[in-house]
């Protein structure tokens, strides 16, 4: 009897708060762009363009924002007005960063800025004055700015700061000329290292970003080497007969791996660097190749034929267990993971494309392998300390030069090409 | 001499009749020979001789039927004297088979009484076990008649209890249906605010969507502006939560319906930013 009750009294209730109920509608679709943001001088300067300019570039080369081109943007704009957000509405930013620079003598310069949310009612997400800046600083200034926008906003820390290596190759009349070069992460401010008449190859950072290890074949013959950034100082690590090649730092800045042949086929080893101790890890007759340590340093990934073709496998190296982890494919190698161990980044061939090789990632998780880049000659993929974005080389014309493409496969870009052929870049971990 | 029973027995009179009839019979043949010789009358012989002399000597053949009598009635008496026994050794024998078949009918008497009390024993438990059978049978006959009711009562209570939520249900229908709009009218207007949201929503880019949703929660003023915008459940990725947060202040105003029920509904959404839905 009072079930029944029960139940009549659900129903009128239902009914009561039918009114209440919300309207629900599922939203699928919607234009894929970056995040747009302008970015600009505030109402009392000007100066903050230079500034601007290299944060616009920066949002834009990382793939996720949209910056608005300046003939875009609002000019001479009072304090009041560039806090009024209907403007910023209406030429369709979402986050709007209002810059100042200010001279204090001697040139020196005091920089500040603000980062609003144009959609929280102008809320003021960051806000920061930086003093005693050097106009030769500015440009890294900026990298520091898109490093706190870029972070405030994704909630990613920002990679705009870090540096690059890699090698570039000159055609001259008396022949190939190769260089060792750091360069800021947009390719500009190059640095060079190491000239040579003879190949370079394979620079992988320390985890201190302060040193490189490389391979040379200065002596004409394969040598791997030690050289500190800052003062170009070297040291030689290994230069046993045959091969000496892929140097990779484990995270913790103690081990190398590195791939030497000289017990026949080309092996993993894994040598202290203070000790210089050597321990073979590989063993038999196929060629191992390309080591990537995973971040906690437990694993080592590399590239191996043992299957045939050359596949990525990973070796677990308290147990020594080695387990295939490419299966898609007629070819993956030169493994490279995400910080967060989640995305293994590679080099690869499709089942039916011969010839054509390209950036793909692999989900660890589900093995859902997304090929990223669509040119045909994709190679030595590098990621960005922060994971977020992949530079790769790949060719234009009939040289190399270096391409940048995030793990959405958006955001494709190119590096500004120079003169000569740009390889085997290697992204610099977090520089304190 | 011979003792005579006081028990005249049928067989002892036969006996006698037979002896004495022997007696006769012996006597008989000794009497009447026969010889085929005649004996010829002499021929007038002196006929009544004086017995003058008591012949001393004694007729052989009389003397030997004497004999042959004393003989006989010894002998008589000896063969009475073995009927005797041999009635006497009957007699004991038939009263030693009739103990034994006295011993052996009281034997098969117990017997008879111990398999009959094994029967009724046996009967005993047998019926026993039926009755216990059948008691069990009765009680589960009652259980499950018992189930069978309280079932039958279930079903009944349901069938009422399922009447009058269906009737209560027809009643809430017949009201709501008064109140609110007809849902053709709804889905258009969802349909309309669907595409708002489309061409407003800017989905990020940069970094692997597949997966990802997250639903956010709006509250309208009457004119359709958008008061309160929270998210329900987050994508767990900072870029896409904030795309669909901007998305909804970009859309606002939304266009509010003509219908007043339609109207109070609309004053709440709910948007489920989920790229992923087919």
């Amino acid at each position: 009897m009072s079930v029944k009750r029960v139940y009549i009294g659900i129903f009128f209730l239902v009914i009561a708060n039918t009114a209440w109920a919300r309207l629900s509608i599922e939203i699928t679709d919607g234009a894929l762009a970056g995040i747009p943001i302008a970015i600009t001088s505030s109402a009392d300067t000007q100066n903050f363009e230079e500034i601007a300019l290299v944060v616009r570039n920066d949002l834009r080369m990382c793939g996720r924002f949209d910056p608005l081109m300046r003939d875009r943007l609002p000019q001479h704009l009072s304090a009041q007005q560039e806090m009024s957000m209907g403007i910023w509405q209406s030429v369709g930013a979402e986050n709007v960063v209002l810059g100042t620079v200010m001279s204090t003598g001697g040139d020196r310069y005091s920089v500040s800025f603000r980062l609003i949310d144009v959609y929280k009612n102008g809320a003021v997400l960051a806000s920061k004055t930086f003093y005693g800046i050097r106009y030769q600083d500015f440009r890294a200034l900026a990298h520091h700015i898109s490093d706190v926008v870029y972070e405030k906003i994704t909630g990613i820390k920002g990679a705009f700061s870090t540096r690059i290596a890699y090698v570039m190759v000159v055609k001259t009349p008396e022949g190939k000329r190769y260089s060792l070069e750091v360069s800021d992460a947009d390719g500009y401010n190059p640095q060079t290292l190491v000239k040579s008449k003879e190949p370079i190859m394979s620079p992988s950072w320390s985890p201190n970003g302060r040193q490189l290890s490389f391979v040379s074949f200065e002596k004409n013959r394969a040598e791997i080497y030690l050289i500190d950034v800052a003062t170009g100082r070297r040291e030689l690590l290994s230069k046993f007969p045959g091969i000496n090649g892929a140097p990779a730092w484990s995270p913790d800045g103690q081990t190398l791996a590195l791939v030497l042949s000289k017990e026949g086929s080309p092996k993993l080893y894994l040598m202290n660097i203070r000790s210089r101790q050597l321990t073979q890890i590989t063993q038999g007759y196929s060629i191992d190749t390309e080591p990537a340590w995973s971040r906690d340093g437990r694993h080592l990934y590399f590239t191996s034929n043992r299957g045939g073709k050359p596949q990525i496998y990973r070796m677990h190296l308290v147990s020594r267990q080695v387990e295939r982890i490419t299966f898609e494919g007629g070819y993956n190698a030169r493994p490279m993971l995400t910080p967060d161990g989640r995305y293994l980044i590679m080099m690869h061939r499709g089942e039916q494309s011969t010839g054509v090789f390209n950036i793909a990632s692999q989900d660890l998780k589900t093995g859902k392998v997304s090929v990223l880049t669509h040119a045909y000659l994709d190679e030595s993929p590098t990621l960005s300390p922060n994971g977020a974005m992949v530079l790769y080389g790949t060719q234009e014309g009939d040289r190399q030069i270096l391409g940048l493409v995030t793990l959405d496969g958006r955001g494709q870009l190119k590096l500004p090409a120079r003169e000569g052929s740009v390889q085997e870049p290697a992204w610099s971990p977090f520089l304190s | 001499m011979i003792k005579e029973d006081n028990v005249i027995q049928n067989p002892k009179t036969r006996s006698l009749f037979i002896s004495v009839g022997l007696h006769v019979f012996i006597i008989g043949c000794l009497v009447f020979s026969f010889e085929k010789t005649h004996t010829l009358m002499p021929p007038a012989a002196a006929p009544e001789t004086k017995p003058i002399v008591e012949a001393v000597m004694v007729d052989q053949k009389v003397l030997q039927k004497e004999v042959q009598r004393l003989a006989n009635i010894e002998k008589a008496k000896k063969e009475r004297e073995k009927a005797r026994q041999r009635e006497i050794l009957e007699k004991r024998q038939k009263e030693e088979a009739l103990k034994k078949q006295v011993e052996e009918e009281r034997i098969a008497q117990i017997n008879r009484e111990k398999a009959e009390k094994e029967k009724r024993e046996k009967q005993e438990k047998i019926e026993k076990a039926e009755k216990a059978e059948k008691e069990k049978q009765e009680k589960q006959e009652r259980i499950e008649k018992a189930e069978k009711e309280k079932r039958e009562k279930q079903i009944k209570e349901e069938a009422l209890a399922q009447q009058k939520k269906i009737e209560a249900e027809r009643k809430a229908k017949e009201a709501i249906i008064s109140v609110q709009v007809s849902n053709r009218v709804r889905n258009e207007y969802q349909s309309l605010i669907r595409s708002i949201l489309h061409q407003n929503w800017t989905r990020p880019t940069g970094f692997d969507l597949s997966g990802l949703y997250c639903v956010v929660l709006v509250d309208l003023l009457p004119t359709g502006e958008v008061a309160r915008v929270s998210i329900a459940r987050s994508s767990g990725n900072l870029t896409f939560d904030r795309s669909t947060e901007v998305a909804v202040y970009k859309s606002s105003p939304l266009p509010m319906p003509q219908d007043p029920g339609l109207a109070q509904e609309a004053r709440q959404f709910e948007f489920k930013f989920n790229p992923e839905a087919v």
